[in-house]
């Protein structure tokens, strides 16, 4: 499993979706093909040795890591606000919100270079990620999704709704399917709603 | 009175045979009408029942008269008269009932109703001829257009969410969650339907709107299954709202009153209970008081009789007057706005070029200077040179022969083209200063041209605000309505004392802040308003006072709801939490903790439910209102002196003039207008002594690096332990700016100036929509964002409970050691530095042995405690410091990111005395740790 460059990243989409994908090779929007394409697809993408999976229909766009301000009065795990397009939109260290961080690579390792903006009704978010590994459909790899949370512990855990395995790989990396509306409803991502 | 007689005599006048009723007469009715209302209740608050009961069989007449009547006559007229001088008498000696004169002018009244009802009674309604006492509120109109504007929102609301029920529900199903919310949606709309409608006075509404949000209740909380009937049912009973909106005069009491049963077998309530059947006597009431139509004042409704021209007359006039006004999306405004904005940045980038434009043409004319120098260097230079040498050359030839001449000529000609040069030279020089001069006159004409768009710009700026801006007047009348219905409807007399009605909003913010305002008076009134017995028995003032006061400060409107009742009662609400069990902790919720459950969706005291309020769907919907205007709402309560509501609304500025500058290598800007002065100070002005402070002019203020004040963090790797602050970039002689914030003046240290321009204001974005001290951000040129300082905010120190205690005053009284236990060095430095900043001494430990090692030596009045440390965590270091009984009294406070009860509970098992969920608020921080230390 390699990484996947953002440019290899649009021709997997556009192949998965069927649609090509406008705009420049610097971001991928994702609004509007979540029809019957993106119902079963999923973005995959590391937080440090952590595999991840987000439904497709819960990203509005993929690009790179884009100038952030930070602002005060803020937790760690919020780096600040970028400009995307015109639009503010906040983004959040995915590895420094979940704990994932050891203490001594704080500040040593280089930061994560991936944005992924996902939303839900009530608000947006661009999420720092690692690697993005690309477009997985679990039908077509004859995945199975177990409905279960193998993570007992950490932060991270209350956040997947369930793992994938692909049947007949057993060396591969398990895939956590991360609820997105589970962690934008999440109260430490509601905390800036009012004061406090 | 007077009123009265003259309208009498106008009419007397006018009408001296039969007539088809005009309108200017049917105004003239209206008119009579009117004063013999507002006579009514006088007569009737003075107790002159004698008085009030003619009136209103006489005002029955009236508007019957106005309402149902084609034609006029005399006889009428003369009616009217004598009824009018009945009334006159009455007045002058209500000590003499007249009964006979009264009772023989009600006969005539009747029989002269029923002979014009009896053609056209079909308008009315079946309950026309009940007996209940006619009351007519008088309903402004610009109040009666609100409320359908309001009105028409909330049923569409409604319509949408039974529309996705009816296409959802084809059996009886268990509802889910999302059907729930649609209910609730539903029942939302209903409700606040309800309560306008009751506010404005339309009959009818309330009362089939208070059964209809019976069975949403149940249908939200006790029913399980939904079905395509209880749908149809839903459906049914909307669009009879709906026809109750439109036709407020036409109650339609079968029709509801069927709807009523149906609802009764739904919920299987055989019988009607208590509260329901006052609620039915009182719906059933007001359904006959209004049964009479009052077509005058309800602009909207269709209410045109076929072939009654006159109404269709009114209705067109009153259409061609509305038409004045249009209604605009806000969308478009903003966009408007927004260009506003953009055109206003366009110009400060016009602006920048144009001091470049400047700069070079003065350049050119420095190098045109040059040039002609160079020129006439040359000249000189070469004349005297060629004078010299032609001199040597003519001494030179004395002595030789004339041949010389030749030469000498050839000479000249040598000397003319040097000359040409020169002179094409100087030509050129002289050329490019008036190319110079040209372009100088272009720059200035460019520059007034500039400065005028710069005038219109700033004009059509503030004509764009104007276009938004309302005063709070607009709204004020709605609210003084509010609370004396509210108030005569309780019986309690509430004197409301508006202040500020002069501060301006967006008129959006007004009309959505209307609602909650509104709200927040009807619970003043209902809630917080003693009854009048129990203000007597207090020792209170009779009359209760609410307060309602709008003010500005920084860029926020702050509007204070105050009334002097009995406060919140907060063993009432901690029993409901408790009955609910909305938290596990009942019995440990501070005051304030309480106080924040009223905000809850379907949080009630309130056992039984009344028209006015106590059914719970209120200040849930009030925050979230008040939320969407990215405004905070808060409570502070005093038991038995009263409550006082706080609502902070940021100011829709699109665009401001600011300073940006500079701290810790980011860039900052502030409003210009919360900047006082900009100043270098010198380090002999500095003080240190308690908290730093500056000397500037004859004041001394407390001084703040702004680095600190921000917690910016430090992202660079090369100070990963410095707990040291010094002052930034090493300048002895640093840029403060002088701030005043809730009435104290501060000064700010900065790093550098870096200029002042036009900015837009943009919010942080949907996911953080709140950041203290943070106003918003706007973006710059290159696409860079710059987050905007909300000076007012990061100085405010405004508790719960409304008690302002400066920090500074504070950290004089008590010097506190407090040690702060974290692995992680940040945390370490920002509470340290918080901790420091009171005053106290701060002692750090990285984890649980390093912490119980230095409490060998000294033991602090407080610990702050983390949870997840290695070697020995935040619960073991707990259990190890209450096993040692020298320790065991200091207090703790755990401060973490874990918010699960779960954790809480684990803590405060060990002992700990505080908690604190990161990210915190300093001042809740700082007092909870006054507040553990006995401070």
């Amino acid at each position: 499993m390699t990484e996947k460059k953002l440019e290899e990243l649009v021709a997997d989409i556009d192949r998965e979706t069927g649609h090509p994908v406008t705009g420049s090779g610097k971001t991928v929007p994702l609004l509007g093909k979540t029809g019957d394409y993106g119902r079963n697809q999923y973005i995959r993408f590391f937080l440090e040795d952590i595999l991840l999976a987000i439904p497709i229909s819960g990203a509005l766009e993929i690009s790179h890591r884009p100038p952030v301000t930070p602002l005060p009065n803020l937790p760690d795990w919020v780096m600040g606000v970028s400009n995307i397009r015109g639009e503010i939109i906040s983004v959040v260290d995915m590895k420094t919100f979940f704990g994932l961080a050891s203490q001594e690579s704080k500040g040593h390792q280089p930061v994560s270079k991936m944005l992924i903006i996902v939303r839900d009704k009530e608000m947006k978010v661009g999420m720092i990620v690692g690697r993005i590994m690309g477009i997985f459909s679990p039908d077509r790899m004859n995945a199975e999704i177990i409905r279960e949370n193998p993570y007992r512990e950490g932060e991270i855990a209350s956040y997947i709704s369930g793992v994938m395995v692909p049947k007949g790989k057993q060396d591969e990396v398990l895939m956590n399917i991360l609820d997105i509306d589970r962690l934008l409803a999440s109260p430490k991502m509601n905390a800036f709603r009012i004061e406090n | 009175m007077q009123e009265m007689g003259q309208s009498l005599s106008l009419l007397e006048s006018k009408i001296t045979e039969t007539a088809a009723m005009s309108p200017d007469i049917r105004e003239i009715i209206r008119q009579i009408s009117r004063s013999v209302h507002s006579l009514k209740e006088a007569s009737s608050a003075a107790g002159l029942s004698d008085v009030s009961d003619f009136a209103l069989s006489f005002e029955k007449l009236l508007r019957h008269l106005h309402d149902n009547s084609g034609e006029i006559r005399p006889e009428i007229t003369a009616l009217l008269s004598e009824s009018g001088d009945l009334l006159e008498s009455l007045v002058a000696q209500p000590q003499n009932p007249q009964t006979s004169r009264v009772e023989s002018l009600k006969n005539a009244y009747t029989s002269f109703m029923s002979e014009v009802r009896g053609p056209r009674s079909e308008a009315s309604s079946p309950r026309t001829s009940d007996p209940e006492p006619l009351t007519q509120l008088s309903i402004p109109p610009e109040l009666l257009e609100s409320f359908y504007e309001e009105a028409e929102e909330h049923l569409q609301d409604l319509g949408r969410s039974l529309n996705i029920l009816e296409a959802q529900i084809t059996a009886a199903v268990i509802m889910s969650p999302a059907q729930k919310e649609f209910v609730r949606q539903v029942r939302r709309s209903v409700h606040t339907l309800k309560g306008a409608s009751a506010v404005v006075g339309l009959p009818n509404i309330p009362g089939f709107a208070h059964s209809f949000e019976d069975l949403l209740d149940w249908l939200y909380e006790t029913a399980e299954e939904i079905t395509p009937e209880i749908v149809s049912m839903l459906t049914s009973s909307a669009d009879l709202l709906e026809r109750l909106v439109a036709r407020p005069d036409d109650a339609r009491s079968a029709e509801a009153d069927a709807l009523r049963s149906g609802y009764r077998k739904l919920m299987g309530m055989g019988e009607i209970t208590e509260s329901e059947s006052v609620s039915e006597s009182e719906s059933d009431g007001q359904i006959t008081l209004f049964s009479e139509d009052r077509a005058e004042e309800l602009p909207e409704s269709p209410m045109t009789y076929p072939g009654d021209t006159s109404e269709e007359e009114i209705l067109s006039e009153i259409l061609s007057q509305r038409s004045k006004t249009i209604r605009v999306s806000m969308d478009r405004v903003d966009e408007l706005v927004n260009l506003v904005g953009e055109l206003i940045i366009a110009l400060s980038g016009f602006d920048q070029r144009m001091d470049a434009f400047i700069n070079t043409l003065s350049e050119l004319d420095l190098s045109r200077d040059r040039l002609r120098d160079i020129a006439r260097d040359m000249e000189i230079g070469y004349e005297v040179r060629s004078l010299s040498h032609s001199q040597a050359k003519i001494r030179e030839r004395i002595p030789g022969d004339s041949a010389f001449e030749d030469f000498d000529s050839l000479e000249l000609d040598r000397y003319s083209e040097l000359n040409l040069i020169i002179r094409t030279l100087n030509e050129s020089v002289i050329d490019v200063g008036a190319i110079g001069t040209n372009l100088a006159n272009i720059f200035s004409e460019f520059d007034g041209r500039l400065n005028r768009q710069r005038v219109l710009l700033s004009e059509l700026q503030n004509k764009m605000m104007r276009v938004r801006m309302t005063p709070m007047r607009v709204i004020t009348n709605k609210l003084r309505q509010t609370l004396r219905e509210t108030a005569a409807r309780l019986g309690k007399k509430i004197r409301l004392i508006i202040e500020g009605e002069d501060i301006e909003l967006d008129r959006v913010i007004w009309e959505k802040i209307t609602d909650p305002l509104m709200h927040l008076l009807r619970n003043a009134a209902d809630h917080g308003i003693e009854p009048a017995e129990l203000r007597q028995a207090l020792k209170k003032r009779p009359v209760a006072t609410v307060k309602l006061a709008a003010s500005r400060e920084g860029n926020q409107v702050v509007i204070r709801i105050m009334d002097d009742g009995a406060g919140l009662n907060y063993e009432a609400i901690r029993e409901t939490v408790r009955r609910e069990k909305l938290s596990d902790r009942a019995d440990q919720l501070s005051e304030e903790e309480l106080a924040a459950f009223i905000f809850q969706p379907g949080f009630s005291t309130r056992r039984n439910i009344s028209e006015i309020s106590g059914r719970g769907v209120g200040m849930d919907v009030v925050k979230e209102n008040i939320h969407e205007l990215k405004g905070l709402i808060r409570v502070a309560a005093r038991q038995g002196k009263g409550t006082q509501f706080t609502i902070r609304i940021p100011m829709t500025l699109a665009a401001v003039r600011a300073l940006l500058f500079t701290v810790s290598g980011q860039l900052f800007a502030v409003a210009l207008n919360e900047i006082k002065e900009i100043i270098r100070i010198s380090p002999e002005n500095i003080t240190k002594e308690i908290s730093e402070a500056v000397q500037i002019g004859k004041e001394i203020l407390p001084l703040y690096y702004l680095s600190k004040v921000l917690n910016i963090r430090k992202n660079q790797a090369d100070d990963p332990d410095g707990l040291s602050f010094p002052p930034p970039s090493g300048s002895e002689h640093p840029i403060v700016l002088v701030v005043e914030a809730g009435g104290q003046r501060g000064a700010l240290v900065i790093d550098a100036l870096a200029g002042q321009r036009e900015i837009v204001i943009k919010s942080t974005g949907s996911h953080l929509r709140y950041v203290r001290g943070i106003a918003g951000v706007t973006i710059m040129g290159d696409g860079s964002v710059v987050p905007i300082l909300n000076i007012e905010e990061l100085f405010r120190t405004e508790t719960i409970v409304s008690e302002q205690v400066p920090l500074e005053k504070l950290a004089a009284e008590k010097s506190l050691q407090i040690m702060v236990v974290d692995d992680s060095v940040s945390i370490r430095q920002v509470v340290s530095r918080l901790m420091e900043d009171q005053g106290w001494k701060v002692t750090a430990a990285k984890d649980g042995i390093d912490a119980l090692e230095r409490l060998r030596n000294f033991r602090p009045d407080l610990i702050v405690l983390d949870i997840e440390m290695p070697r020995m965590n935040g619960y073991e270091f707990l259990s190890a410091l209450r096993a040692e009984s020298s320790y065991k009294d200091i207090p703790v406070v755990m401060l973490t990111s874990r918010t699960a009860a779960k954790h809480r509970d684990k803590a405060i098992a060990l002992g700990a005395r505080g908690f604190i969920v990161k990210p915190y608020n300093a001042d809740e921080f700082v007092n909870l740790v006054l507040r553990l230390t006995g401070g």
